[in-house]
């Protein structure tokens, strides 16, 4: 199945914790410029899948090919260097500096300057700085005008939405390849949800060769951004296709529905 | 104008205070001092109006005060002619923020609490004064080359102290001060609990650091030569610490004191970032090492105990994490203060012990806590 503009492929994909399998022989494609969405009930997966990926955790089996190149056993930092950025889900942004410095230290992969640059030729770091720091404020006012006003602000005393926003930012300023975003709509607001998703679209719009996997719970957004869905349950992939055709499998009605894990929501 | 006057005034006084605090030796009046600049700074935090009059004087004037501020550093040995020793407290001041600089970078910046300074400050001094022992060397190729060989060994400590975090790194590099201590009480070449001694002093053409600079008719102690020298290596610390902290090396030092794995996620190679911390850091207490070897003339391993590791982490906390200016004021609390009050020498682990707790208690980030970044 290894085909040239498959961007990310998993074969088998498995990792065990303990007892419990959290991925399980996963197999998973996605094309250059796709958006794929990932849903399925807590606990199924879904965030250990992204962490298999960027190479927070190592899978027990499985191969994991990005570009056609096998990535598994290498560090996050090699991994994000190759192209792969990512969010969390809970948000893990740099909280005690400035909004503007988190999207700059998402800009660390395409940064050049070293020690010695720093402390002998530090004209080439100043302009470094100062080019980062506009594309920063670039990247922060396309989310919202409000958001580069307030760049300056200490993250930890910015709203949750705004917070959200940030580490997109922060994400993208690396230009990666393959984004992967882990609830970005949670805790937000049905405006908020609606004017993230305006964005999403928007960053799909002006860079049609990024690539893009979604996890969410809301299905309307997932209906409206995703090409392609993949269901997970118990770590498995149960179902995969268009959303319109995965909202009528039986096997994800039923994880969602049929079983009582849906009432452990945290 | 009016402003300008006062500030110059404020200053001053500022000025003043610390001349006195220096010259004076009756307890009491140190005392009085002391009370007076609480006094002052309480009335200038409670004074909301004094209070923004001066940051707005020090933002408009930022250039006049800074110059004002070196003359006076300048001229503070020229003013303290008759007080050698007082000269000499103020260069073991400007060494102590020298290290308290380096260590800035672990724990203000990357958030390691390194207990090691201890061992980094004696591998400088004691490469540096054996080498002028037993090969001559001169003084300022020993300078880089204490350096170099502290932050060699910051490199081969740093390295196994990746595998720990938190509190288990701090009790790394706190075995790692008491082992060196207890190899130079122990081994022969460092001369034992003897140490060693007959350090030459280092030379500038004709002029010895050993003998006293003739200045229009004045005669400045010898220890002026060394003040000097000190005041220009914490410039220097100075230009590199702003450099670094305005570059993707400092970025990435806060990225990790936030989130190691998120700062991993952004491509940032954490254990080459926290190493660089660790030599860096090394490489100056090396420096300050040699330095202080050379001033004394006479090192033993009793200069270099696990004491100078606390003191200096407590500088940086009291001063304020990442914020050199901050680091500075801390050194000169920290140094002045202890001295002046010999009489409770006994006590003075207890003492830092309070002051620590007092500061995590109500300033947890200093007495100056880290500024926003601005780029333009």
């Amino acid at each position: 199945m290894m085909e040239n503009d498959h961007i990310l492929i998993t074969e088998d994909l498995t990792i065990n914790f303990g007892g419990l399998r959290a991925v399980d022989g996963v197999d998973f494609y996605i094309k250059k410029g796709e958006v794929v969405g990932l849903i399925g009930p807590n606990g199924s997966g879904k965030t250990t899948f992204f962490n298999l990926i960027t190479g927070i955790y190592k899978p027990d089996q499985g191969r994991i090919l990005f570009e056609g190149e096998n990535t598994i056993g290498e560090k996050p930092y090699k991994i994000t260097r190759r192209g792969i950025a990512r969010t969390f889900q809970n948000g893990r942004l740099f909280a005690d500096i400035s909004a503007l410095d988190n999207v700059i230290i998402g800009m660390y992969t395409k940064q050049k300057t070293n020690l010695l640059d720093t402390i002998f030729r530090y004209r080439r770091v100043k302009t470094e700085l100062r080019e980062g720091a506009k594309r920063a404020m670039e990247l922060l006012a396309f989310f919202s005008k409000e958001l580069k006003d307030n760049c300056l602000k200490i993250v930890a005393d910015l709203p949750h939405a705004d917070r959200k926003r940030v580490e997109i930012c922060r994400a993208l300023a690396s230009n990666p390849k393959l984004l992967l975003l882990d609830e970005p709509t949670g805790g937000m607001s049905p405006e908020e949800t609606e004017e993230l998703m305006q964005d999403i679209r928007k960053i799909k719009e002006q860079n049609k060769n990024i690539t893009i996997i979604i996890i969410e719970h809301d299905m309307s957004v997932i209906e409206r951004v995703a090409d392609r869905v993949y269901v997970f349950n118990y770590g498995k992939k149960i179902a995969d296709g268009p959303f319109s055709v995965i909202s009528k499998d039986t096997k994800v009605i039923e994880a969602y529905l049929g079983e009582e894990t849906e009432d452990v929501e945290t | 104008m009016f402003e300008i006057v006062l500030f110059i005034a404020v200053e001053t006084l500022f000025f003043v205070f610390i001349y006195l605090f220096l010259i004076l030796e009756k307890i009491y009046s140190i005392l009085g001092i002391l009370g007076g600049i609480i006094l002052l700074s309480i009335l200038i935090n409670k004074i909301d109006k004094l209070n923004s009059f001066l940051k707005k004087c020090f933002s408009e004037y930022k250039t006049p005060a800074i110059l004002y501020g070196i003359i006076f550093i300048i001229a503070l040995p020229i003013l303290l002619r008759n007080y050698p020793y007082q000269i000499f407290i103020l260069f073991n001041a400007g060494l102590f923020a020298l290290l308290a600089l380096g260590l800035n970078w672990q724990i203000g910046s990357t958030n390691i609490v390194n207990f090691a300074t201890g061992a980094s400050f004696a591998t400088g001094a004691y490469t540096s004064a054996l080498l002028a022992i037993h090969m001559g060397w001169s003084f300022w190729i020993l300078l880089p080359i204490g350096g170099l060989a502290a932050a060699g060994i910051g490199f081969i400590l740093g390295l196994p102290c990746m595998k720990t975090k938190t509190y288990y790194l701090s009790l790394v590099t706190i075995a790692f001060t008491l082992i060196v201590y207890l190899l130079l009480n122990n081994l022969s070449w460092t001369g034992g609990p003897d140490g060693i001694a007959d350090i030459p002093f280092p030379k500038i053409g004709n002029h010895s650091f050993g003998s006293p600079i003739r200045l229009f008719g004045w005669e400045i102690p010898f220890q002026a030569n060394f003040y000097y020298l000190t005041v220009f290596l914490i410039a220097l610390t100075f230009i590199v610490d702003r450099r670094l902290r305005y570059s993707r090396i400092g970025l990435a030092w806060n990225a990790i004191r936030n989130d190691e794995i998120a700062a991993e996620c952004q491509g940032i190679d954490v254990t080459y970032s926290k190493v660089l911390s660790f030599s860096l850091n090394f490489f100056f207490d090396g420096i300050a090492g040699t330095l202080f070897a050379f001033c004394m003339s006479h090192i033993s391993p009793e200069s270099f105990t696990f004491n100078v590791s606390v003191t200096v982490v407590t500088i940086v906390i009291v001063g304020g994490m990442d914020n050199a200016v901050g680091v500075l004021f801390g050194a000169l609390l920290m140094t002045l203060i202890p001295e002046k009050f010999q009489v409770f020498q006994n006590y003075r682990m207890l003492i830092f012990g309070f002051v620590i707790l007092i500061m995590l208690r109500l300033r947890p980030k200093g007495l100056f806590p880290q500024t926003v970044r601005k780029y333009d």
